[in-house]
């Protein structure tokens, strides 16, 4: 048996049968302490409603938006950066697929890892010096290098991934800071195609897996911003 | 897994409104929510089923399993704390009344307050509300009814007239 604000509460919600809710309509018609009631109850409800909704005028907070993106995890994160910037054309016909697949994989060379800092001439430690986390560029000589990641490897030294161009040569490679000396870590060499295919490297060719391996393997956490990266410079500075 | 992210970037401002509407505090609502979005992502949704009733019964258990967790920090809430500012502003500043209802749901019952929120802001039936929280039809309608006799009779009408 119910009372009358119980009536008049499912009322609002639409829970009242037919035969009910046309003896209550009846009753609203007549009987003014009801249809308070019922006012009160409604006004209750909307401001219940404005205000369990104003938490959605604050932003999704990054927990969640992160949740909600494919990639989650640090390391995800920064693979999914490193396919970004490495997957630079997206290949259309599969005969240049095929072909310049082909070309790639006679002229791919194996990763090499280089003896320490000897090979680095001074004007690239003097790029590497400076901040800049991604897409920083400089020429040397005719020889264009392009800075595309900074990240703290898991020693905890600041490492860069960068790449160097020279005619139809490139290389790919991650120098790491140890004290204050540039050291490469990892470098992976290999020939462009040429200029008339308008290509690069595909992004699912042995460079970008052996790049991502690597990475992998050495990153800790996610990869650093200009600010981060500028205060592990100044730490390694000599006091 | 795909899909699943999709359900939930959809379904997410209800979620966080549901959240909110159990925990009254914007920071709790939001870890509720990720809490949710957690498990979700964990255990995936039922095939061939409505996925807003699913969610909202796993946000409902969690907050449950989080309230028991905090039965102690419950106990110590009175009504001089909430009746004071608002602990989430509202960026407007609009509709404070509003944000104040919602902080003095936390008076309520958990089962006053599951029944109110899913019926009153989230519109659900009483059976739909009686099946996600696991009562009968019968107890809904009078749990919501409560709740709202209870929101009336002693924190005024809403507008800041006492009763």
């Amino acid at each position: 048996m119910k009372n009358d604000k119980e009536y008049v509460s499912a009322y609002l919600d639409g829970e009242l049968d037919k035969q009910e809710q046309q003896e209550l309509e009846s009753r609203l018609e007549k009987e003014a302490g009801l249809r308070k009631i019922l006012s009160e109850f409604t006004l209750q409800q909307n401001l219940l409603k404005i205000g369990a909704d104003i938490i959605n005028s604050s932003p999704v907070p990054d927990n969640i938006a992160a949740l909600l993106q494919e990639s989650t995890s640090p390391k995800q994160k920064a693979l999914t950066l490193l396919k970004r910037i490495l997957n630079i054309i997206d290949l259309k016909s599969p005969v240049v697929l095929t072909s310049v697949s082909a070309m790639l994989l006679g002229f791919l060379l194996l990763p090499q890892l280089l003896p320490q800092s000897s090979s680095l001439a001074p004007e690239l430690h003097a790029f590497l010096d400076q901040p800049g986390a991604i897409t920083r560029t400089t020429t040397i000589e005719g020889v264009y290098i392009e800075q595309r990641l900074a990240y703290r490897s898991q020693t905890g030294s600041l490492c860069k991934l960068y790449e160097v161009q020279d005619g139809e040569n490139q290389s790919t490679n991650v120098a790491c800071l140890h004290e204050t000396q540039w050291k490469i870590a990892f470098q992976y060499e290999s020939l462009l195609p040429p200029q008339d295919q308008e290509l690069y490297a595909p992004a699912n060719s042995s460079l970008v897996r052996e790049v991502e391996e690597f990475i992998q393997a050495d990153i800790d956490g996610s990869p650093l911003s200009t600010k981060q990266e500028q205060q592990l410079l100044h730490a390694s500075q000599p006091k | 897994m795909k899909a699943v992210r999709e359900v939930l970037t959809r379904e997410l401002p209800r979620l966080r409104r549901f959240a909110y509407s159990l925990t009254a505090d914007g920071n709790d609502a939001d870890d509720l929510a990720h809490s949710v979005i957690v498990k979700v992502l964990e255990k995936g949704l039922p095939d061939n089923e409505d996925p807003v009733p699913w969610l909202l019964t796993v946000c409902k258990n969690l907050w449950f399993d989080n309230m028991r967790r905090e039965e102690v920090k419950q106990r110590h809430l009175s009504e001089m704390a909430i009746t004071e500012e608002p602990q989430y502003k509202d960026p407007s500043g609009a509709n404070i009344d509003a944000v104040k209802l919602i902080e003095k749901m936390q008076l309520l019952s958990e089962g006053q307050r599951a029944a109110l929120s899913l019926t009153a802001i989230e519109g659900l039936g009483y059976a739909e509300a009686a099946q996600i929280l696991g009562v009968p039809t019968g107890t809904i309608m009078s749990r919501v009814c409560r709740a709202r006799i209870f929101l009336k009779e002693h924190y005024g009408d809403q507008q800041g007239n006492p009763q």
